[in-house]
């Protein structure tokens, strides 16, 4: 059996994987336990942070806040930008990245066929961009938020 | 020489299977695990993604200025066990290194310290520039190959793109660029640029898998050095932090991986 050649004291590398793999694991729990943002009137995890970054629909406010972004503004404006229909309001292209270019669209676009892609010509495809679901009212006499 | 070539195979062909098996699992869109990411370098923007891309959850949480605990608890986590053994056996953009290899070239060396330029992108592209600029095209989810391959040319074949804009042909050019360096230089992009491969290359001199050399056995032949394909000597550099544990070098049985 291969025996490495020992350049540590044996009991430190051990302790430190020990430490590590805790500390991992102490990480992913304390996020799935303790964890949650504010957005807008709901509350989300960080599962729901990521889910909904990966789509830029979430974004830090004027006043450092989280809020989510309108997915059918985003959808009608993802159909508008590449043809050069009428302007966005100031505020909303202000507002949006110019991050992604080429992929902007696509991380907008939610994983849905029946969205029609913005600037395509597809007959096929008539049915509009998926209404945002309503956002969760949290219960009278909660927290909206507990951190 | 013989028993090693054959043991070299069965290992490559066991890597290869291992990669594309990842590969079809990272494309399963009804698994709908996005709000996970998987441990390697993949574009979630792909059509197909079912799982996010820790360096672009990274992004996303440095522009939100948010600590992703959960990734950085994965990160953590898989390095600790194995190291770079996700870039050498699971991350499909190495699997795309491992087959450009293959493509008849003289193969170039590069100085280790170039390393470092793999830092340099973590801090710079994936942590800084989203923190201090959020919303600005600069970071690294801008310029990645990975995206460019697996989600703008898809994307593009869908219809949804801008068009031959400047960033379009400045992804293009960053790709052929990669494509063509790790046609010269083995795993290039892995052992210069790729952030994730930097951050489990902190972990492959103590991770729980790794590999030994018996050197009361070793008699410097030099065969596990023909092996690597990162131009690392296993027997003076074991565990070296550019090793993605591709395991052709345990075919001489002075190497081994193991828990130790």
């Amino acid at each position: 059996m291969a025996t490495p050649h020992a350049t540590t004291s044996h009991w430190i590398r051990p302790a430190g994987l020990v430490v590590l793999f805790a500390s991992a694991l102490g990480l992913i729990g304390y996020s799935c336990v303790s964890i949650s943002y504010p957005v807008g009137d709901t509350c989300e995890n960080e599962f729901g942070i990521t889910e909904l970054s990966l789509t830029h629909s979430v974004e830090r406010g004027p006043d450092g806040s989280l809020k989510s972004r309108d997915h059918d503004e985003t959808a009608e404006a993802a159909w508008q930008e590449p043809q050069g229909e009428p302007e966005l309001p100031t505020a909303v292209q202000e507002e949006r990245p110019a991050a992604h270019e080429d992929s902007h669209l696509s991380q907008r676009e939610p994983v849905n066929p029946e969205v029609p892609p913005p600037g395509a010509s597809n007959p096929r495809i008539t049915k509009p961009a998926p209404a945002k679901p309503a956002p969760k009212k949290p219960a009278k006499g909660k927290e909206p938020c507990p951190t | 020489m013989g028993a090693i070539v054959t043991r070299t195979r069965k290992i490559q062909r066991a890597r290869v299977f291992t990669q594309l098996s990842v590969l079809v699992f990272l494309n399963i869109p009804f698994l709908n695990a996005r709000m996970v990411c998987a441990p390697v370098f993949y574009c979630h923007s792909c059509p197909l993604a079912s799982m996010a891309c820790p360096l672009g959850v990274l992004i996303n949480f440095s522009t939100l200025r948010i600590i992703p605990f959960v990734t950085i608890g994965i990160l953590v986590l898989v390095g600790t066990l194995g190291g770079r053994f996700v870039c050498g056996w699971l991350c499909p953009f190495g699997f795309l290194q491992d087959q450009l290899r293959k493509i008849r070239s003289r193969k170039l060396s590069i100085p280790p310290q170039l390393g470092y330029l793999r830092y340099v992108v973590l801090a710079g592209l994936v942590l800084a520039v989203p923190f201090f600029w959020p919303g600005k095209p600069y970071t690294f989810c801008d310029f990645c190959p990975s995206g460019t391959l697996e989600s703008t040319i898809p994307w593009a074949f869908l219809g949804v793109w801008n068009g031959l804009t400047l960033r379009f042909f400045t992804r293009m050019a960053i790709l052929i660029a990669v494509i063509v360096l790790a046609i010269f230089v083995t795993r290039g992009f892995c052992r210069t640029l790729c952030p994730l491969g930097g951050f489990f290359a902190l972990f492959n001199r103590f991770s729980l898998f790794r590999l030994g050399l018996a050197y009361d056995n070793c008699n410097s032949c030099g065969v596990c050095r023909k092996l690597c394909g990162i131009e690392i000597d296993p027997a003076l550099r074991t565990n070296d932090l550019d090793c993605t544990r591709c395991l052709d070098c345990t075919t001489v049985k002075h190497i081994e991986i193991g828990i130790r």
